[in-house]
């Protein structure tokens, strides 16, 4: 039996059965990661601690009710602080940084029982759409080593589709949980804004950041988004909500759904092979008898200026710890404190992380603040209107993950044409709400993704029609 | 051009970050080319609009005024590279 | 030509609030401890650690606000000031900028001549305090101690109401006074619970607009307050009459030398980019919560005062002076539980109390002398017991030997009064016998010797005869 391939549930399934064992699972992934080293997926790992742990596992005696994931190998994105262990956010300037805590997803997914097997390659402080901007180099595609697998999660995205793990966890700002996962052909879920605890995720923006999940299919997502979900007094924008039993729901028949589509909008950008995929998608909503709506989005397009002001401007903020005294790269041979501010942090920090900062800084400057920063919070709040308009009518909205399929290491360069990678994933950050991306389609050999953004604090609602698109017609 | 060499110098200053000289003329590049694409916003009139700073509203948490804190300096102390008598050091400051 | 120019002054203070946990982590507040040892790693802004709301913090700060009758905000707000230092872990500060929890408030300070003036309050913010960095402790290098930073600050925010440093002090007092009955910080200076940074400007007399102002960092005490504000008032008129210009700037007070000097130029640094908080969803304030505060407030300063006049009838100035000092109106009250004297208390308090606790540089809360002590002593003076210099000798000797009680003192300095009619009758006699002379030139109409009779009679008293008695009994002999 291939262990490695099998898919959450089913690893699940197999352990409670005693088909195999958590060392079996452990020790198979293990040999697949050796094999794939090539691939740049991991930033660091501790196999010895993870045998170690699944050793414990299959000794114990834990209920998989409490423990629902006990004995599951996974792969932790390494934004995500890790006690003791190297958490470096695919940086030179935390690549000696060793965190004295953990994130709160990494305590609750240990207190489900699982195993970090190692911890994932990212774009530099999880800025980036190709994991070309990480201090580590960038991760292959395991589809085809010469593409991109996204980013900024694109270590997690990689690790599921080479077989490192079932699923791994990801932080999505602007699309990088979702963009990755179609890009790997998997499936993947960032939450409503406040329903995963960002205690402990190092902080890229903070009003947008949000922990998911990347999965081999939405099913899988669910049952780990519900581990790692819910209220946590360490972080005050959580939300205090009842966490639902998502891998139920998913697979529930009680849920209506009206899906939103905004057929206009997609044929204005143009492209052929986009437009094609996405009436595909609405054939198959079709074909499982799912109603639909058309809706607009006016907006829509002003997201990717608003995302590009406000990102950074949290970003320039959020990255001003980062000054070589209490962690983190410490420049030598400084003449005096400026020198060491100046110092560490050109040298500390990559070229795509300072040019959000700059470009950060200067939205928020003096004179440049209501023009720039001011003016993109309020055109976000007409984008999450539009969205509110929405979901009066429909329970979810249907948009492509991204306008292509992965694209060739290095081919991009210009900024613009990387940061428009983001234009259908950003709307769903803006407004705090719930996305998946299912794999639906392809394109010169690559995977393509079909994404689904539901209302706030409806994943139930908006995991089950992503299943119900997932799996197709019976 | 928006970002020229002496905004350029500012925002380095503003952020401290050293910009190698070798670097700097790409940099202004990306950063017009950035701007240019964010300077879309500019013809949108929302002045009625309030501006949305937070996704999620009416959440607010507070904490009860406990004091729980275990604090390990050592441990905490362990990610810098420079401590001394458990003070964290920087070049002098002169005043 | 001094007396051409005006002064005009606004005056920062920052109030260390009094919580158990600092306003953004559960890290302690306590004063004093080793370096470093309160600094936990939301403190020391650690890779995604993340700021919680203490919500005593936001509870004290209201209750401030409804002391002065502020606006208290239905939405408060935070930002983030963006400015590197090493002693601000983050690279900004959590303050407020366009939502403080308070909005325009007043006090009333009182003024030397007795005159009152109101001093506007323009807001008060929450803020977090920044740690310290400490030069002079290695020899090439600052040395960064992060226990202050996260402290609770309320930043309280005055109009530009004063004229004078006189004033600017009368409203320090004042503020410390509310502060500290109100509880939300143990106001004390020396350790930095309270600061106070004084923005300082002059104009010719007379005109409207205001002159350039600097601002002056770093006094911290009542005495510098004055000190500071007095020099700078001088440097700017020696400036402008020199013909320079007076230049927008941060100046650091120096208590040794008592000058004020330019802080290193700030100017590129000025520029802080202000943006709202998002770790930091706003916080509604409900008018039941506010209701609950006022409900629940304190006897302030001046509401004592009032109650001193209108309830125990003292006089404008005596009720203000006690009201000052919390601690000396506190004892004040706790000895009228022991003796129903007011008036008598107050003259006592006011006068040799408070000349004993200034000699010995004590508060009125750490008296040697408590509370039942004092009115106990009072108590054998308003019985005509003791005489009123032989209280303030026992007094003196009871501060000095705790252990005495107040008879065993009166008894070992052998003060007690004596009220014995006969046993006065014999010293008068005595003394008129003594002093036929006298005697005669008082019968023959001199009466200021009266005076000269009861000053023998208490002499050879030792001080100890009832001068009310002497009084008496000396006007019959005499006749």
């Amino acid at each position: 039996m291939n262990l490695e391939t099998l898919t959450l549930q089913e690893q699940i399934d197999g352990l409670r059965e005693k088909k195999f064992s958590s060392v079996e699972l452990v020790e198979n992934y293990i040999s697949v990661i050796e094999d794939k080293e090539d691939l740049n997926i991991f930033v660091s790992n501790d196999f010895e601690k993870a045998l170690e742990e699944a050793k414990k596992s299959d000794g114990s005696k834990k209920s998989q009710e409490d423990f629902p994931l006990n004995g599951i190998p996974m792969v932790h994105k390494d934004i995500f602080c890790t006690k003791g262990i190297k958490t470096s956010c695919g940086s030179k300037m935390l690549d000696n940084f060793y965190p004295p805590y953990s994130a709160t997803v990494v305590e609750k997914l240990e207190q489900a029982g699982s195993i970090c097997l190692g911890k994932a390659n990212m774009d530099e402080f999880a800025m980036g759409s190709s994991n070309e901007t990480s201090f580590y180099g960038a991760v292959k595609n395991p589809l085809n080593i010469k593409k991109t697998p996204g980013g900024s999660s694109g270590g997690s995205a990689a690790a599921v589709a080479a077989n490192f793990s079932s699923f791994s966890t990801g932080t999505d700002t602007g699309g990088s949980i979702r963009q990755p996962a179609s890009f790997c052909g998997i499936a993947g879920i960032k939450p409503t804004y406040g329903r995963v605890s960002r205690y402990g995720m190092i902080a890229f923006a903070s009003s947008l950041d949000q922990g998911g999940i990347l999965a081999k299919n939405i099913k899988d997502a669910a049952i780990a988004l519900e581990c790692i979900s819910g209220y946590d007094s360490k972080d005050a924008t959580s939300i205090k909500a009842e966490v639902p039993n998502f891998s139920e729901d998913c697979e529930s028949s009680e849920f209506e759904h009206v899906v939103g589509l905004v057929t206009d909008l997609i044929h204005s950008f143009g492209d052929e092979d986009l437009s094609k995929n996405y009436g595909e998608a609405i054939e198959r909503l079709e074909k499982l008898k799912i109603k639909t709506k058309e809706i607009e989005l006016p907006n829509l397009e002003l997201s990717l200026p608003v995302y590009y002001v406000i990102a950074p401007a949290e970003c320039s903020a959020n990255l001003a710890r980062y000054d070589g005294i209490r962690f983190g790269y410490r420049a030598e041979n400084v003449e005096n404190l400026e020198d060491l501010y100046f110092k560490s942090r050109g040298e500390g920090f990559g070229n795509e992380t300072k040019k959000r900062i700059l470009i950060g800084t200067y939205c928020l400057s003096s004179g440049f603040y209501d023009a720039y920063y001011k003016k993109a919070q309020k055109i976000r709040n007409l984008i999450s209107s539009d969205f509110v308009n929405a979901f009066k009518d429909v329970t979810s909205v249907m948009l492509p993950t991204t306008s292509g399929e992965a694209f060739d290491l290095g081919s991009i360069t210009d900024p613009v044409e990387m940061y428009k990678q983001d234009i259908f994933t950003i709307p769903a950050n803006l407004g705090g709400l719930p996305a998946t991306s299912v794999p639906f389609g392809e394109k010169n050999n690559m995977p393509l993704g079909i994404q689904f953004i539901g209302n706030i604090l409806e994943e139930s609602s908006l995991l089950n029609i992503s299943n119900k698109f997932q799996l197709g017609e019976k | 051009m928006t970002i020229n060499d002496k905004t350029l110098e500012n925002l380095s200053k503003l952020s401290k970050i050293k910009i190698d000289d070798n670097l700097r003329d790409k940099l202004k590049e990306d950063l017009n080319l950035t701007m240019n694409m964010i300077d879309k916003i500019n013809k949108i009139d929302c002045d009625q609009i309030e501006e949305l700073s937070h996704p999620i509203k009416n959440n607010f948490n507070l904490r009860e005024d406990v004091v729980s804190k275990d604090i390990n300096r050592e441990s905490l102390q362990k990610t810098s590279n420079k401590t001394e008598d458990g003070f964290y050091l920087v070049p002098k400051v002169i005043e | 030509m001094t007396n051409n120019w005006e002064s005009v002054i606004g005056l920062e203070i920052h109030v260390q609030l009094n919580s158990e946990s600092k306003i953004f982590s559960n890290a302690p507040t306590k004063f004093g401890s080793d370096q470093n040892l309160q600094a936990c790693e939301v403190d020391l802004g650690m890779p995604g650690t993340l700021p919680v709301l203490n919500e005593k913090a936001i509870e004290k700060a209201i209750k401030f606000g409804v002391a002065i009758n502020a606006e208290i905000a239905e939405k408060v707000g935070f930002a983030r000031k963006n400015y590197f230092y090493p002693d601000l872990p983050k690279g900004y500060q959590i303050s407020q900028l366009d939502d403080p929890i308070v909005g325009k408030g007043s006090i009333e300070i009182q003024l030397r001549d007795q005159e009152i003036k109101t001093i506007g309050i323009t807001r008060a913010h929450l803020e977090e305090d920044a740690g310290k960095s400490i030069h002079d402790l290695f020899e090439n290098e600052t040395a960064i101690d992060l226990n202050r930073a996260g402290t609770p600050l309320l930043e309280i925010v005055s109009e530009p109401d004063m004229s004078n440093a006189e004033e600017a002090v009368a409203y320090l007092k004042k503020i410390h006074s509310i502060v500290c009955a109100l509880e939300i910080s143990d106001g004390n200076m020396s350790q930095g619970s309270m600061r106070c940074d004084a923005n300082v400007s002059i104009r010719k007399k007379g005109d409207e607009k205001l002159g350039t102002r600097t601002e002056l960092k770093n006094i911290n005490s009542f005495k510098f307050v004055e000190k500071a504000i007095n020099f700078e008032i001088k440097r700017q008129i020696s400036c402008l009459e020199k013909g320079e210009e007076i230049i927008q700037e941060t100046r650091l007070y120096d208590a040794i030398n008592n000058t004020t000097r330019s802080m290193r130029s700030k100017e590129e640094a000025n520029d802080y980019r202000y943006f709202p908080e998002p770790d930091i969803i706003p916080i509604q304030i409900t008018s039941d919560q506010i209701q609950r505060i006022k409900n629940e407030l304190p006897e302030l300063p001046d509401e004592k005062k009032e109650r001193f006049i209108n309830e125990l009838g003292l006089s404008e100035y005596d009720a203000r002076n006690l009201t000052y000092d919390l601690e000396l109106a506190d004892f004040f009250e706790k000895t009228l539980v022991n003796i129903d004297d007011p008036k008598l208390v107050t003259n006592w308090i006011l006068g040799d109390f408070s000349a004993i606790l200034n000699k010995f540089d004590v508060e009125a809360k750490d008296s040697k002398v408590d509370a039942v002590k004092f009115a106990e002593l009072l108590t054998y003076l308003k019985e005509e017991k003791i005489s009123g210099q032989a209280t303030k000798k026992v007094l003196e000797n009871i501060w000095e030997n705790p252990d005495l009680s107040v008879s065993k003192s009166i008894q070992d300095l052998g003060l007690e009064q004596i009220s014995d009619d006969n046993e006065i009758e014999e010293i008068i006699e005595k003394v008129i016998n003594n002093n036929p002379d006298q005697k005669e030139q008082f019968l023959s109409g001199k009466d200021r010797l009266f005076g000269f009779f009861v000053g023998q009679v208490m002499k050879e008293s030792k001080g100890k005869a009832n001068p009310k008695l002497v009084n008496e009994i000396l006007k019959k002999k005499l006749v």
